[in-house]
């Protein structure tokens, strides 16, 4: 323990040295190459090839159009969840309910795209669809965040456990009221959101994502409204002291993080499965917080480690068919790569998340 | 040899870092038994880090530790209480949800799986009380009892761990003067059963009556020694200060305007655990007066600045700023009306700490640099570089954490930055705690500018020196409430402490 | 079919003692997490540990053809994969919920992996034998009662064993005050020669023991087979149940036969193909915490500094 924490402070005083900024940028690196090690004894374990299994993985999808647009319906639901939550990180609050606010963005998207509203309304479904999607997503969140400031209770559980409420509702629709045929889904929507290329998925949707990401990080970094986020995020005290409103602002941060993720949903639903069902927004919830951890809540690392993680996804079953090996060892190599951050990050004294510092 | 064999404890060439700055620098300390030995020095001086290593709280970087002659290594505070080494921790150390009984049991050793039996360690402790004459309540939480009892609650848990070599951090600094007259009786009781005890403090009037022998640090050195019986007061000031003290009574006041710039009425309001410390403040500053704010720590102080400077909501009685009336607890309103403010907290209040130091700059800035509707942060960084120049604030630049910064420069940055937005009024709390001479120096000599230029300031201070040469005007707070208030020339600090006890002037 | 035929005697006896067998994984959960929370460290991660407990009872239980083997080696892979969790939330001191939130996709991941790996696609029909349920001499003879609590299996008893044991420690024991010291003010425990460190990192592994042995009897008690994400949810009701008891280990296993109740209605309404939605029964425990959280009077009991890493020599 002892020793643990002296190598840490020592390797920290270095780190601290050169002001962080090398040590951060070669840290990610470090861990997936790490992590990729570790994961090659998985692969060995099933008796295949690492190489040939990261092949599959990290760069078979990039060699074509098709297999982009495969790679992008991954990638934009996690760069949009990651940029999400990464707002509410900034001002320390752990939002876990990304799967919620995506399913909601996804109702959202629904309502406007299925009879009756969906065929009067055509195209213009879509925008209609999006805002919508943005508004309950930002609801659902905006309950969590109404709690945490009126009643402070805990937003870790509160997310959580609206993650299985919404799961619930939305399986309820899908049963129910909004069923249309045999199985427990809607009906398709009206209209699509628009391809990029004929021949592949790649849709409008990519472009949005990459859109906001950029103006994630103008307003994070370069606004008074982003500054007290983070101000508020590394000394609530100082953030009081600078005259920041700190219930407003967490609440907001909350709302912002759930409209993000809001979006994502309706996108999805737009984008990719057409219809409303259980498990519309897959892993994406948790996923798009290993993508924010990944990327440091900087703009260009999120994106970066959205593209990873996409393609670890959308390769994994190739990978699968091709070396036998099962695709849930892409959740092992995406938690074992944010496990070394974080152990690199404890070793160079770098913090990230919630922080206690209280006194 | 008689000497050797009474001797508790030896520190050798002690020295313990925090980042680059030396907390402690190769320090020699002895106890014998039977010995009161007072530890004196300022503020930041490296007393409370050489205990904290004594106790095992934190590792030495270089040293050695002696006790009864045999070197020891003290891994943790259970190491420490093992070989007899008890602490009363400045800031005290008790579970507060916990009653006494359930504290002290904390304290023994014994295996985990062991049921504990609160009748037997509550009669122990009843035996205690008797025997050190210790008025005490056991069986409530004690987080809702007086500061001066949970004081005595945590000489009780030495007392019952049987330890010889106790430590005081800072005893009397929480007390009021009849309460610190029971615990030197305590104290001598102590040392009479052959204890050793090591009493810090930075008041040189108690330290006499109460040890043997006074040890003084500066700047994490040991700078003297002197038997209590050999010392008189101009010795040590000289050598605490390492060299003669700048008369702080030179400074001449120029007389006060006739406006005033900000004024609070009966203000009442609570601090973070709920309990009511405000019961009706009213203060009125003028343009281009300070007004000492003088009392007993936890009298209201820390409350008082903050709900002055609108960071803290007052639930009654109102505040005008030039005239105009403010809402509580809108920060940003009282930021826009010009209150400035130097919180007593610099590294997680006054600044963000894990900002650079031009993105600090903003904090609490009126106009915000702006280029194209975003954040202009050259400007910033131009603005804070400039100031900091001016402000003389060194082993920086505008890229730097402000987390990187010693606690003189840092104080200079927030100076820099509240005194750069051309305030109305300030509030600084406790501005030079901490500070080396020289920093602290600089600091009142830009409040006294700042003064002189017309700014309001009202000036919390425990230091009765600093606030007899700087204020225009002294008001005491007592139990919350403005007790009394005069003119420094016109009164002497027995007067004011007298009144910070809560009697009459 | 209408109400009244349905919630006859012998259905509801059906019904709580299926409740009851609901609730075991969530007691063990939940005593655990009681533990650990008192000490300062939340359980986030019982949900992978589950599943790592889960998985390695079935395999063992299996492969010996022992379900004690099963159990106890559910209960060892439950506490080693904690190691994991505390050595990055306890000595690295990072942030306790992204960390569990890690190790759940860890353990997700890495149970799915070694059940492809070992069993193929299709272990659905390989199932062990599971515990049987033993009669408590005259009092499984009670009416009504006797169905729903002594007729249970072996893991059942032990839960409420286990709660009762942990309760008593806390309250009781030295190790619970020191416990309780460093969940409240780790420093001022520090000072009294508590290894707050060591105690957070210990009661880490206790709760990953505790929640092992919840997976062991996911899989030992009824179903007798691994499927994947087989805790689906339990590990954060566990954490609401933990919240709802006040952090008492006995109220926990009343919280939890309570889930455990609705779980089993909410099975029942499926099966029975009841008008009623049984999603609303699915979420009515994820909505209990909330409510409780929001109105319980804002968590007075929770231990102060929970969830906040502790570092030693911090000024």
């Amino acid at each position: 323990m002892n020793r643990i924490s002296s190598l840490a402070a020592s390797v920290g005083g270095l780190a601290g040295k050169r002001q962080g900024g090398v040590s951060r940028l070669l840290l990610l690196p470090a861990s997936v190459a790490a992590a990729m090690l570790v994961g090659s004894v998985f692969i060995l374990a099933v008796g295949a090839n690492p190489l040939e299994a990261y092949y599959y993985m990290l760069i078979r999808p990039l060699t074509s159009v098709t297999a982009l647009g495969e790679v992008s319906m991954y990638f934009t639901p996690l760069l949009l969840v990651g940029i999400g939550v990464s707002f509410a990180f900034h001002a320390k609050l752990s939002n876990l309910g990304g799967e919620g606010q995506m399913l909601f963005g996804a109702l959202g998207m629904t309502l406007m795209g299925i009879p009756p509203v969906g065929g009067a309304l055509g195209i213009w479904s879509l925008p209609a669809g999006i805002l919508l999607g943005v508004a309950l997503g930002a609801g659902w969140a905006a309950i969590a965040g109404y709690f945490k400031f009126k009643f402070h209770a805990s937003e870790i559980i509160i997310t959580l456990m609206l993650n299985y409420v919404a799961r619930q509702i939305i399986s309820y629709l899908v049963f129910y009221p909004l069923r249309s045929g045999a199985e427990p889904q809607s009906a398709k929507l009206a209209a699509a959101l628009p391809k990029l290329w004929a021949t592949s998925r790649l849709n409008w949707g990519v472009l949005i994502a990459l859109v906001l990401t950029v103006v994630y990080g103008v307003i994070v970094r370069r606004t008074a409204f982003g500054y007290r986020l983070r101000a508020l995020g590394d000394s609530e005290k100082a953030a009081v002291y600078g005259g920041v409103p700190k219930d407003r602002y967490y609440f907001l941060a909350m709302v912002l993080s759930g409209a993000l993720c809001g979006l994502a949903g309706a996108l999805q639903v737009s984008g990719n499965t057409m219809r409303l069902m259980e498990g519309v927004a897959g892993d994406f919830g948790f996923g798009g917080i290993v993508v924010a951890m990944l990327g440091g809540l900087h703009p260009l690392g999120i994106a970066a480690a959205a593209l990873f993680m996409a393609l670890l996804s959308a390769g994994s079953v190739t990978m699968q068919v091709k070396t036998g090996i099962p695709t849930s060892f892409t959740s092992v190599l995406e938690a074992l790569i944010v496990l070394f951050v974080l152990l690199g990050m404890a070793v160079g004294g770098m913090k990230l998340g919630r922080k206690g510092d209280r006194s | 040899m008689k000497e050797l064999e009474s001797r508790l404890l030896e520190l050798r060439g002690i020295s313990k870092y925090f980042g680059a700055t030396a907390a402690n620098d190769s320090i020699d300390l002895h106890l014998n038994s039977g010995e009161v030995l007072a530890l004196l020095g300022e503020n930041g001086a490296g007393k409370s880090t050489l205990m904290n290593i004594i106790f095992g709280m934190y590792h030495p970087d270089a040293g050695r530790i002696l006790l009864r002659g045999k070197e020891v290594k003290i891994s943790g505070p259970e190491d420490a209480m093992r070989n007899g080494v008890g602490m009363v921790h400045q800031h005290f150390m008790l579970v507060g949800r916990f009653d006494a009984v359930q504290n002290v049991c904390l304290m023994d050793g014994t295996a985990s799986l062991t049921v504990w039996n609160r009748k037997k360690v509550r009669a122990e402790l009843e035996k205690l009380k008797e025997q050190y004459h210790i008025e005490v309540e056991l069986d409530c939480p004690v987080e809702r009892l007086s500061i001066s009892m949970q004081q005595k609650i945590e000489i009780l848990k030495l007392l019952y761990t049987g330890a010889e070599i106790l430590i005081l951090d800072e005893p009397t600094a929480v007390l009021l003067p009849q309460e610190c007259e029971a615990l030197f009786e305590m104290i001598r009781e102590m040392a009479a059963q052959g204890k050793g005890v090591i009493f810090i403090s930075h008041k040189l009037g108690e330290v006499l009556r109460v040890s043997h022998r006074i040890s003084v640090l500066s700047h994490g050195k040991v700078t003297g020694e002197v038997a209590t019986a050999q010392a008189d007061q101009a010795l040590i000031l000289r050598m605490m200060s390492g060299d003669d003290l700048p008369d702080l009574g030179s400074y001449v006041k120029k007389p006060a305007g006739e406006r005033v710039c900000l004024s609070c009425e009966q203000l009442e309001g609570v601090d973070d655990r709920g309990v009511k410390t405000l019961n009706g403040v009213d203060l009125t500053v003028h343009c281009g007066e300070i007004v000492g704010v003088a009392g007993v720590e936890g009298n209201g102080q820390d409350e008082l600045a903050e709900v002055l400077a609108g960071v803290r909501p007052a639930f009654s009685g109102e505040i005008q700023v030039d005239g105009k009336l403010l809402n509580s607890a809108k920060a940003g309103r009282f930021i826009e009306s010009g209150v400035g403010y130097i919180p007593s907290d610099r590294n997680t209040v006054g600044t963000v700490p894990n900002f650079p130091l031009r993105e600090n700059w903003l904090l609490r800035n009126r106009n915000w640099p702006k280029r194209h509707g975003l954040t202009d942060l050259r400007a910033a960084a131009g603005q804070a570089s400039r100031a900091m120049e001016e402000f003389d604030v060194r082993g920086a630049d505008c890229m730097t954490r402000s987390a990187n910064l010693s606690g003189g420069n840092l104080q200079k940055f927030i100076l820099a930055r509240e005194l750069g937005g051309a305030p109305k009024a300030l509030v600084c709390s406790y501005p030079t705690r901490g500070l080396d001479m020289k920093a602290a120096w600089f600091v009142r000599s830009q409040l006294t500018r700042a003064k002189e230029a017309g700014v309001g300031i009202v000036l919390f201070s425990g230091d009765l020196d600093e606030l007899f040469a700087l204020s225009d005007r002294i008001v005491v707070l007592y139990r919350g409430r403005v007790v009394g208030q005069c003119r420094p020339e016109e009164t002497t600090p027995q007067d004011i402490i007298l009144m910070m006890m809560g009697g009459q002037a | 079919m209408d109400a009244s035929s349905v919630f006859n005697a012998g259905f509801l006896a059906a019904l709580f003692a299926s409740g009851v067998r609901q609730s075991v994984p969530l007691i063990y959960g939940s005593v655990g997490d009681t533990l650990s929370e008192k000490s300062g460290v939340m359980g986030i991660c019982i949900e992978g540990e589950m599943l790592f407990g889960a998985f390695f009872s079935y395999l063992f239980a299996l492969r010996t053809g022992s379900l004690w083997a099963g159990v106890l080696m559910g209960a060892a892979a439950g506490m080693l994969s904690s190691v994991i969790v505390a050595v990055w939330s306890v000595l690295l001191r990072q942030d306790q919920a992204i960390v569990g939130i890690m190790f759940n996709i860890f353990a997700m991941g890495f149970t799915n992996f070694l059940n492809r790996l070992i069993f193929g696609t299709s272990n659905a029909n390989i199932s062990v034998e599971t515990f049987s349920h033993i009669p408590i001499p005259g009092l499984s003879r009670l009416p009504f009662v006797g169905d729903v609590f002594f007729n249970q299996d072996i893991l059942t008893y032990l839960s409420v064993l286990l709660a009762a044991v942990v309760y008593f420690v806390l309250a009781k024991t030295k190790l619970g005050l020191r416990l309780a010291a460093a969940g409240e003010n780790p420093k001022a425990a520090q000072a009294c020669g508590i290894r707050v460190a060591r105690f957070r990192f210990l009661s880490y592994m206790f709760c990953g023991f505790s929640a092992g042995v919840a997976g062991a009897s996911l899989t030992l008690s009824s179903v007798g087979t691994f499927t994947e994400a087989i805790s689906a949810g339990r590990g954060f009701i566990c954490l609401a149940i933990v919240i709802l008891a006040r952090w008492n280990p006995l109220m926990a296993v009343v919280a939890a036969f309570g889930f455990g109740s609705i779980q089993a209605l909410q099975i029942r309404l499926q099966v029975l193909g009841s008008s009623l939605p049984y999603q609303f029964f699915v979420a009515l425990p994820y909505l209990i915490t909330v409510l409780v959280l929001v109105l319980a009077g804002r968590n007075i009991r929770a231990p102060r500094e929970l969830g906040i890493p502790f570092e030693r020599e911090r000024r």
